[in-house]
């Protein structure tokens, strides 16, 4: 009855009051470990606790699986159909969320949070997925026949564990996607709309955690062109036994103003037959790899944590997923060819994270640190340290950094090159080819070729992390190669973390191509405003409704001289529509962050000031900013065809919840400060709607 | 308990198990070297030469040993096969991130392939040995020097736990 009580109490107070009961709940399940390191807290990794025994597992011993890939179903399939605006039609709510009726939807109503475009761009594709407690995996679906998934038979139930020699995973530590592992994977096209419906299956008991995460979630399409009630805003959570529709329509950026009539056939999207249909916007805005995680305010990183993080690969005609089609328009980039469009026989998903467990080896997290959060084992699609069987030619990776608060620096053990293609998701303008990547910030995206025909057949190759951290505020060092295989670190996530085993030549020959131009990037006129943000430490609350945050990260906007904590209420900037401005993010601090602005991708300018300090795999467009310490970053973006309210925050997620994280607003109506976008204030009974608590003076 | 006592609570914990917030300090500085090397090895040798701008910046960060983040420009090094006269470029820059002292040794690599269509696809790789000397004091980049060579052989990773 106790923690029912203190449950509904959670549903009716808000997400920091519920933090705090989660952090309560939490406490217990760390407290031995922080007594345990009290005296080095801040160089033990995991952070603040013990190393995660490992049961006898060693390194190398199980195969990576292949992303999960997520059925693709006719809009009928959906019951009840989706809708323009939230659907409202009430159900009984469980006692433990405050009883009575509220909404089957927890998308806020009304016009302001319908889908915008819905009758332009209506959903052709439902993705259905029930985030759940961990479970076997039944259903498993690689997209690609077990030789190219290092043997795994996906006919076997898939149990929820790092590694078969681990425990499984209980439902209240691990929340996924279907509540299974491997990581879930969409596939989608230009010009098909998807309508991704997300059922919240967490407890209905607050309690039920774990001890960390939260069961009011909010997925985060990172990093779409869709309007803000699809974005996954913080502030727009919804609880257990609701949905949320997302609609998702896969326009390229400028649709409004550019190409409208779809005559340019690089703006177009692979038929099923080995051609393209051509879609409205810029071709140079073109997107390729995505991920999507939960966005829950204040609780990004535990729930991201547990496991609600997954990927979309966006195709198009120049990034097709099918290498033989020789049209003058696909770029030909490693996937394979049986199929018209996205073949992934060549083409991997990648999602790296650092994990930790307890003694039983069930998953940890240090919910008191607010530092940032690092665990030990390297995980790879949430397998620890797997293999993976290739064969000798090109393949694709699409590298995403899912961890909380950790970097990579990642080259091959024997420092051979590598060929960067894309960045958070965009293909470069053109390709870089490297030894060592660059640090890669946390949800920033790498595609990268390696071209393994270079190797004999039995060879094996490894992937190397060589970023070391002490704590979660930023990398200590880069350690060179030969020290990182050597083990000469005390991060014990430095070091070799991914096996390639070169397994056989392949059946065809390699036809694949990395064409030395790829997406130039698209023409930013003159801007219009400048816009500034700090990011630092010492934040205050200025604010104290249920959308104010509390921590010591902040940001301070436009010289305000005052570091602000996180409040979703309030409105930090308001770009015209079809405004182009220049936004600098300066790091105030010895810290690091990683950056995002969410919806619209930016070209950086400057860094540090001077535009010879970007280096080329920064030259393309970006939606994560990672600043360095004491860095900065000036970018171009410009803002058209959907508004609503969006965020920008550091992605190191524990800083985000920490509370470094803003909202700014884009509406095409040319409102004003008289007349600004409320706020939705979720509850189990029914979102209600707020003005906006603090307006920035400098944001319109 | 009402909500403002919850927030207190979550404030104090906060500041508690904070970091002492000072502010951290700053130096930019950048030092221009010459390089000279040779990549020994199939289908040809390739001869090096040329500048190499370093650009660091230090950030003193109270309570930890300070980060030098350092920059290797490589943009204007020219490189040509020994055999063909081919001319080879590389991808301009590494970033590492080192740990400022007063003197540091440290590697890292590049690619070096052919200034052609496709040369990007046949690239090598070249070891860049640093030597970084630093006014501890200001964090300003005294001097430094840096050899390039072919990358050495790795050996079995160590498989330890």
């Amino acid at each position: 009855m106790q923690s029912r009580r203190t449950n509904a109490r959670a549903a009716k107070v808000g997400p920091i009051r519920s933090k705090l009961i989660s952090l309560v709940i939490g406490a217990t399940a760390v407290i031995g470990g922080l007594l345990a390191f009290a005296s080095q807290a801040y160089a033990q990794i995991p952070t603040g606790g013990v190393p995660s025994p490992m049961f006898g597992v060693q390194k190398f011993t199980q195969p990576m699986p292949r992303f999960d890939l997520l059925p693709r179903n006719p809009v009928a399939t959906l019951n009840p159909p989706p809708a323009e605006q939230s659907n409202q039609t009430q159900q009984a709510c469980d006692p433990a969320l405050g009883g009575g009726f509220g909404p089957i939807e927890g998308r806020p109503p009304g016009s302001l949070w319908a889908h915008q475009g819905f009758a332009d761009f209506p959903p052709q594709v439902a993705v259905e997925i029930s985030t759940e407690g961990a479970k076997a995996n039944t259903s498993y679906n690689p997209g690609v026949p077990p030789q190219l998934n290092s043997g795994i038979d996906p006919t076997l139930p898939f149990p929820a564990k790092f590694h078969p020699g681990l425990p499984v995973q209980s439902p209240l530590k691990v929340w996924t996607f279907n509540g299974t592992i491997p990581p879930k994977l969409v596939i989608g096209r230009y010009g098909e709309p998807i309508l991704f419906r997300e059922h919240n299956n967490l407890p209905v008991d607050a309690a039920q955690n774990g001890g960390f995460g939260i069961h009011t979630i909010s997925t985060h399409e990172h990093n779409g062109h869709h309007g803000a009630e699809n974005d996954g805003f913080t502030g727009a959570f919804f609880f257990p036994n609701q949905f949320y529709d997302y609609h998702w329509p896969i326009v390229l950026a400028g649709f409004r103003s550019l190409n409208t009539g779809a005559t340019d056939p690089k703006a177009a999207a692979p038929d099923d037959a080995g051609g393209t249909y051509r879609v409205a916007g810029d071709w140079h805005e073109t997107m390729s790899t995505h991920w999507f995680h939960d966005h829950m305010f204040s609780f990004t990183s535990q729930n991201v944590y547990k496991g609600m993080a997954g990927m979309f690969n966006i195709y198009s005609a120049l990034d097709r997923g099918n290498e033989a089609i020789v049209d003058g328009v696909n770029l030909r980039l490693p996937s394979g060819s049986a199929k018209s469009w996205a073949n992934l026989d060549y083409d991997v998903n990648l999602m790296l994270a650092d994990k930790a467990w307890d003694a039983q080896g069930q998953l940890w997290f240090n919910i008191l640190n607010t530092d940032g959060f690092l665990g030990d084992r390297v995980t790879v699609n949430m397998a620890d340290n797997p293999y993976f069987e290739v064969e000798r030619r090109k393949y694709r990776f699409r590298i995403l950094n899912g961890a909380v608060s950790r970097f990579f620096k990642i080259a091959l053990s024997d420092h051979s090159p590598m060929i960067q293609i894309a960045n958070d998701g965009n293909l470069l303008p053109k390709p870089v080819t490297l030894t060592e990547l660059d640090e890669i910030g946390i949800a920033e995206r790498y595609d990268i070729v390696i071209d393994f025909s270079r190797y004999q057949v039995n060879d094996k190759v490894w992937m190397v992390n060589l970023t070391e951290h002490l704590d979660g505020t930023r990398p200590n060092r880069d350690v060179t190669l030969a020290q990182a295989l050597a083990g000469q670190s005390t991060d014990p996530a430095v070091g070799i973390f991914l096996e390639f085993r070169i397994v056989r030549d392949p059946p065809t020959p390699d036809v694949s191509q990395v064409p030395t131009t790829l997406i130039p990037n698209p023409v930013i006129g003159g801007v219009s405003r400048r816009r500034d943000f700090k990011f630092n430490t010492g934040a205050v609350a200025t604010t104290t409704g249920s959308t104010a945050g509390a921590g010591k990260w902040g940001i301070d906007t436009d010289g305000s001289g005052v570091t602000l904590d996180a409040d979703y209420g309030r409105i930090s900037a308001a770009p015209n529509t079809n405004a182009r401005e220049l936004w600098t993010l300066t790091n105030k601090g010895g810290w690091d962050h990683p950056v995002h602005i969410h919806f619209e991708e930016g070209q950086i300018q400057l860094r540090n000031g001077t535009s010879t300090n970007v280096p080329a795999w920064e030259k393309g467009r970006k939606d994560v900013y990672r600043l360095r310490p004491a860095g900065s970053v000036t970018l171009a973006i410009q803002f058209r065809d959907w508004s609503g309210t969006f965020m920008e925050h550091c992605h190191n997620t524990v800083h985000e919840d920490n509370a470094m994280l803003l909202r700014w607003d884009l509406d095409p109506l040319g409102f004003s400060k008289l007349n600004p976008l409320p706020t939705p204030i979720p509850t189990p009974q029914g979102v209600t709607f707020v003005p906006p608590d603090d307006i920035l003076p400098t944001a319109y | 308990m009402n909500a403002d006592i919850f927030r207190l609570f979550g404030l104090t914990v906060a500041l508690l198990l904070a970091v002492p917030a000072a502010r951290a300090q700053e130096a930019e500085s950048t030092f221009k070297t010459r390089v000279s090397g040779k990549l020994v090895g199939a289908p040809e040798d390739i001869k090096c030469s040329g500048p190499v701008k370093l650009s660091v910046m230090v950030q003193n960060d109270p309570g930890k040993q300070a980060n030098a983040i350092v920059t290797v420009d490589t943009q204007d090094l020219k490189c040509r096969g020994v055999r063909t006269r081919t001319a080879y470029v590389n991808s301009g820059h590494a970033i590492l991130t080192r740990l400022l002292s007063s003197t540091d040794v440290t590697e890292t690599s590049i690619a070096v392939y052919p200034d052609t269509s496709d040369g990007h696809l046949n690239a090598r790789s070249a070891l860049l040995s640093l030597k970084l000397s630093y006014d501890v004091a200001t964090g300003a980049l005294r001097d430094a020097s840096v050899a390039l060579s072919n990358t050495r052989p790795t050996r079995s990773p160590n498989h330890k736990l």
